[in-house]
């Protein structure tokens, strides 16, 4: 079944250009829905997958609108929670955090490097499904990269990027 | 899209950053059968919204005939008011209908069909009697001018009018019987059948003559 086949693309591409897990749901359920009722229109000139993820990316756009226009609600007394000092894996994973860095992304590098290197589509199939040349895709996802590894391994952005001397992520503070 | 420069090429270790949680067995299911059942819901909605289509269609379709047919009617409508109006340009005002009305009134009032002399004699009655069967108006004067106003005003206010047959007066004759005055009455009983009375004055009687 398509929807069954594609969830997990869905929900990685809502995921991460969101940042927020709920929301991320919410999004990817738009996406689904989206999809399941669009399927007849659905003309064939792109591939299926590429389709998808064009709808996911405009879900969650849509629902980092959404979000952005909601009010954020203030703490009761006033004050801002006091949180305990960051203990030293704390530290790793606030280094690590790619929500974090992907939030202090402009929103069309965010998608411009999630569609590339998460969803490994082209550069193409990506001014495709952003609607943008392919020149504009590629300045994106450039300049994106670079905020990205600067945030996330801050020692190694000029070092070359072959291989996997990079850690792994420890930890992501998305899981609630 | 051939990617020949190193940028372009997939970022790995991105790639390995952004992978996300994957979502559990019953997240996915749930995701799905939501999509699902939206997408479902969606359809009836459709059905109902091509329902709405289809009876705006007939109402408007409804309306343009209404339209239409008022407007037929109008022209109809009109067409005749103009015929009425024609009808009414070249013929007699209202007016003029109204002065002619007594006129109308006075045709049903009794046939006066003239003077017919001396009523002794045989022949003048008999020309009566046929005036009054066939009554037409006399285009004379009746031929004893010395009489005062027409047969019918003489009738109307003869004392002895009362006996004549109850009935429909249909014309009026005059002339003399035995030397006075005489108006000869064509009476329509109603029944079917017909009198013919002489109303004599001076004394006024009257007298049946059929």
């Amino acid at each position: 079944m398509l929807l069954d086949r594609n969830v997990d693309r869905i929900h990685a591409v809502c995921r991460r250009v969101v940042g927020h897990p709920e929301d991320a749901l919410d999004a990817t359920q738009e996406a689904m829905i989206a999809i399941a009722r669009g399927i007849d229109r659905f003309d064939g000139r792109a591939a299926f997958s590429t389709w998808c993820y064009r709808v996911a990316t405009n879900a969650a756009l849509d629902e980092l609108r959404r979000r952005r226009r909601r009010p954020v609600p203030a703490h009761p007394d006033g004050h801002e929670p006091v949180t305990p000092g960051p203990g030293v894996e704390d530290r790793v994973g606030a280094r690590l955090d790619v929500d974090a860095a992907l939030r202090a992304l402009p929103d069309d590098f965010r998608v411009a490097v999630v569609l590339r290197d998460l969803c490994d589509l082209d550069y193409a199939e990506i001014a495709e499904v952003l609607d943008v040349p392919p020149g504009t895709v590629r300045s994106r996802i450039s300049r994106g990269r670079a905020l990205l590894v600067e945030r996330l391994d801050p020692e190694g952005a000029g070092r070359p990027r072959t291989g996997n001397r990079l850690p792994s992520p420890v930890r992501q503070n998305d899981d609630g | 899209m051939a990617d020949d420069r190193p940028d372009d090429q997939r970022d790995e270790r991105i790639a390995t950053w952004l992978e996300p949680e994957p979502l559990d067995e019953l997240t996915r299911k749930r995701l799905v059968a939501g999509a699902m059942q939206a997408s479902s819901r969606e359809a009836p909605s459709s059905g109902g919204s091509r329902r709405a289509w289809r009876w705006i269609a007939t109402a408007a379709v409804i309306v343009v005939v209404l339209v239409g047919a008022l407007a037929v009617f109008t022209a109809q409508s009109g067409n005749e008011s103009q015929l009425s109006d024609a009808r009414k340009q070249p013929g007699p005002s209202r007016d003029q209908a109204q002065q002619a009305a007594p006129a109308l009134g006075a045709a049903r009032s009794p046939i006066d069909v003239g003077g017919f002399g001396n009523l002794d004699v045989p022949a003048n009655l008999r020309r009566l009697r046929t005036a009054l069967a066939h009554p037409r108006r006399a285009a004379v004067v009746p031929s004893n001018g010395g009489e005062a106003g027409s047969p019918s005003n003489e009738l109307s206010t003869a004392a002895c009018r009362d006996q004549l047959p109850a009935g429909t007066i249909i014309a009026v004759g005059s002339g003399t019987l035995d030397g006075r005055r005489a108006l000869v009455v064509l009476t329509d009983r109603g029944d079917g059948s017909r009198s013919i009375d002489a109303v004599v004055a001076d004394p006024c009687e009257v007298r049946p003559l059929a």
